[in-house]
């Protein structure tokens, strides 16, 4: 498994000793995988959500929006209207 | 053998709801940056998605009206990705059962009709926009609006059923005509309210060419013109004995050339998986049967009508068409004068003219169908000639008077009085001595010119038919 593409794809920067134990717990998850697929699915349809609840929806209708002024106190993250961020786009 | 391309389009249309798909906030175009923003979609950690209704019935509607089956049961996903302007680090979308699937457009080319397949239909929230001050390689920081962040989107994925620019562009007319005829989107481009990217390949039989994709191209021209370009580049290339590379590309609006973007392929894993804060949608047949009730006549199906109907031609039934509006205005307008011929071609002529020189919409006018029949009863009772109608139109959309106002005051009435006509006429015959000898020799072209001084005399009031009648009679007795 190569855990330096899913560190970048998550943005993560790990130590080597973090590197380690990911590592090994991710490789335990994927075998686990190889024992569920011993189990027969045949005519089963695939479950994408366990919790049973119904969907609620919300009427087209506007609520408030969060107060600038309370955005405006972090001036470190909210910048001349904008949120700031460092820049990612790479090379 | 030719090289033959093969296009997919994949595109956003976004929803007009009121709010955003998950949350409250607004989605009002050009608002102050961060004003519409909450807690929900800034991604805050607990936040909660509550899912727009609106946004479901405009997905179905528009489903319904792209021939789509509308799944029973849909589910949400995310889709995982790193970029500043998606705060929670995914976009929740939907993946292996969408809202809808299968159905298609059937698009009219100068080739004839063509029916280009949709694959599916899906409901997705938008990202935010980012901001670059400066050149983007230098500055040291990104800037974030999230007004746009939890837009509604449909995303319609067509089939690789395109060969040329000109379907794919059709292709896209249509679509912007059918959303706004539903009223499920503006349609507008500039606006970002509907977006596209293609995909392309060329090949030759049946074995598919390596596919470039071309993003963000922001209006209709911009896809006509990637794709002119792009297709003639990869044949270009193959002929030459190059390869294509599998890339993104955009179109660099000054030079007309599609070019590579900047990408990292190996990022584009976006690690789907079920959305565990909602449960999936689920959709009845008497939900979906309501909405199929509220879908109006289509543009393809009206323009036949039109065409069978009332008889007119087959590019202003196109044309009136288009605009759900124009189409209203012109079918009531035909049906109240009995005459659809002279409707279509008064509204195609003068007043779509009017209408784009003075930036109005057809809503804004206020010569509407009873002025229509105000104006050809005039004709019809030969009050005033068709050329005076014309001015009596233009006069009547500018000033927002009525035709018998204009005739009225303007003292257009035709004269049709053959004594009045005729004094005229005498003096015409008298002062152009020269072309009437012409015309008695036998140089019938000079009528023209006769009647013309008839017509600058009479200000265009007199009756033509009557007048070159008794001008005939005239020169005729002077042989
Ligand atoms: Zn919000």
């Amino acid at each position: 498994m190569d855990l330096k593409k899913y560190e970048k794809l998550a943005a993560l920067n790990l130590s080597e000793e973090e590197e380690k134990r990911i590592s090994k717990d991710l490789t335990d998850i994927i075998n686990y995988f190889e024992v569920l697929k011993e189990v027969n699915t045949d005519n089963i349809e695939p479950l994408v959500y366990t919790k049973g609840a119904k969907l609620f929806m919300r009427k087209d209708e506007k609520q408030k929006s969060l107060d600038k002024e309370l955005l405006k106190k972090n001036r470190e993250l909210f910048n001349s209207n904008f949120y700031r961020v460092k820049k990612i786009i790479g090379d | 053998m030719e090289y033959k391309p093969t296009i997919g389009l994949e595109i956003h249309v976004q929803l007009a709801t009121k709010t955003k798909i998950f949350c409250g906030c607004s989605t009002e175009f050009g608002a102050e940056p961060n004003t519409n923003v909450c807690p929900v979609c800034l991604g805050l950690p607990g936040a909660l998605p509550v899912l727009n209704e609106k946004v479901v019935e405009y997905g179905t509607k528009l489903g319904l009206a792209l021939n789509m089956r509308i799944n029973k049961t849909s589910t949400f996903y995310r889709k995982n990705y790193f970029y500043p302007d998606l705060p929670k680090g995914y976009q929740i979308t939907q993946y292996s059962i969408p809202i809808a699937s299968e159905g298609f457009l059937e698009v009219k080319t100068s080739k004839g009709k063509k029916k280009i397949r949709i694959l599916r239909g899906h409901i997705e929230e938008d990202s935010g926009k980012s901001i670059h001050t400066g050149d983007i390689t230098e500055s040291e920081y990104s800037y974030i609006d999230f007004n746009r962040s939890g837009v509604p989107l449909m995303e319609i994925v067509t089939y690789p059923d395109i060969e040329t620019a000109e379907e794919a562009y059709e292709f896209l007319v249509l679509l912007r005509k059918t959303v706004r005829y539903l009223g499920v989107s503006s349609g507008d481009m500039e606006k970002g309210a509907l977006r596209c990217d293609v995909n392309i390949s060329v090949s030759k039989g049946e074995t598919l060419g390596t596919k470039v994709e071309i993003k963000n191209l922001n209006s209709f021209r911009s896809v006509r013109r990637a794709l002119e370009f792009e297709i003639n580049r990869q044949i270009e290339t193959l002929k030459k004995g190059g390869k294509i590379v599998q890339e993104t590309r955009h179109l660099d609006e000054r030079t007309g050339e599609t070019k590579p973007m900047r990408t990292k392929e190996e990022l584009n894993d976006y690690r789907y998986f079920p959305e565990p804060d909602l449960p999936p949608l689920t959709l009845t047949d008497e939900y979906i049967e309501k909405i199929k009730e509220t879908i109006p006549e289509l543009p393809n199906e009206k323009e036949e009508r039109f065409i069978k109907e009332y008889g007119i031609s087959e590019d202003y039934a196109h044309e009136i068409a288009a605009s759900i509006e124009v189409a209203e205005y012109f079918e009531e307008a035909a049906k109240l004068t009995g005459k659809p011929k002279e409707v279509s071609n008064y509204l195609m002529v003068n007043i779509m003219k009017f209408i784009n020189e003075n930036g109005k919409s057809i809503k804004e006018i206020t010569f509407g169908a009873k002025e229509f029949k105000e104006l050809l009863d005039l004709i019809d009772s030969k009050t005033i000639s068709k050329n005076i109608a014309k001015s009596v139109l233009e006069e009547s959309l500018s000033s927002g008077k009525t035709p018998s106002q204009i005739v009225e005051e303007k003292g257009l009435k035709q004269i049709t009085d053959t004594g009045e006509i005729e004094k005229v006429i005498d003096e015409v015959i008298k002062e152009n001595p020269k072309p009437v000898s012409q015309y008695l020799e036998g140089k019938k072209q000079v009528m023209g010119f006769l009647i013309g001084q008839i017509m600058k005399k009479t200000r265009g009031k007199a009756n033509p038919k009557i007048a070159s009648k008794i001008l005939i009679e005239k020169l005729n007795a002077l042989k």
